[in-house]
């Protein structure tokens, strides 16, 4: 196939410069939500949540540098409210020293955390993939409609919290 | 969808071709538009550029023109 020499030379370099988000954190919304996913759950919840393996991660969580909980009076394991420009939701919170102060970072794997509600209208030029790594948001104690969205939102798409010692 | 995602979108593809000449800039923002963009997306893009265009980097807005 290729004998002497590559048909089409030695490659194609095309340049790709780098657009930096628009998207801005403001004194509304001062954090910087980042999202993820852990490598065991890996497309777990996206085909068919049958697989044992999501017990290793019954639900997202919502990582928080102990600062930015503190001044929100947000403990680990509260339920805190989620929310940008675009939208809002509930999950718990877990305080984490790894977290830079100003980011706060979750996970995308059960669809009652509803991180995507979150998430702006910003995308990629080439793919027009939604931005989950920039939405400028505010993190709070989570209040009773909330809490009550949280449950409606896991009753209608049929979850239950999956026991860490389920078979 | 806004029409601001829209120009915004276009303007970051003008940005990834603005190295090459102007005609083939353009020519290769319209094959991306063409190839890769949902119908209503275009359709979008075309009525902010018929209502003045807005905000759109000169070689989306050519890009666009020739849709």
């Amino acid at each position: 196939m290729h004998v002497d020499r590559f048909v089409r030379g030695k490659g194609r370099l095309i340049p790709t410069p780098y657009v930096p988000t628009e998207e801005r954190s403001t004194r509304r919304f001062p954090l910087i939500l980042t999202t993820g996913r852990i490598l065991s759950q890996y497309n777990v919840g996206s085909q068919t949540r049958r697989t044992a393996n999501q017990r290793w991660h019954p639900e997202d969580v919502l990582e928080i540098h102990p600062h930015d909980a503190e001044v929100r009076g947000i403990r680990d394991g509260d339920e805190v409210r989620l929310a940008s420009r675009v939208g809002a939701t509930a999950l718990r919170a877990r305080i984490a020293e790894r977290m830079p102060v100003g980011v706060v970072y979750t996970t995308f794997h059960h669809p009652v955390t509803g991180a995507n509600v979150v998430t702006t209208e910003h995308s990629d030029w080439a793919t027009n993939c939604p931005e989950y790594k920039v939405t400028a948001v505010q993190v709070e104690p989570a209040r009773r409609l909330d809490r009550e969205h949280r449950t409606d939102a896991a009753a209608t798409l049929g979850l239950t919290p999956v026991a860490a010692d389920a078979t | 969808v806004t029409a601001a995602t829209q120009v915004r979108l276009a303007n970051d593809i003008a940005a990834q071709f603005a190295y090459l000449d102007h005609d083939k800039a353009v020519a290769g923002i319209v094959t991306h538009l063409t190839a890769f963009w949902d119908p209503r997306m275009r359709a979008q893009l075309l009525a902010h550029l018929a209502a003045g265009g807005e905000g759109l980097d000169p070689l989306a807005r050519d890009a666009a023109s020739r849709l």
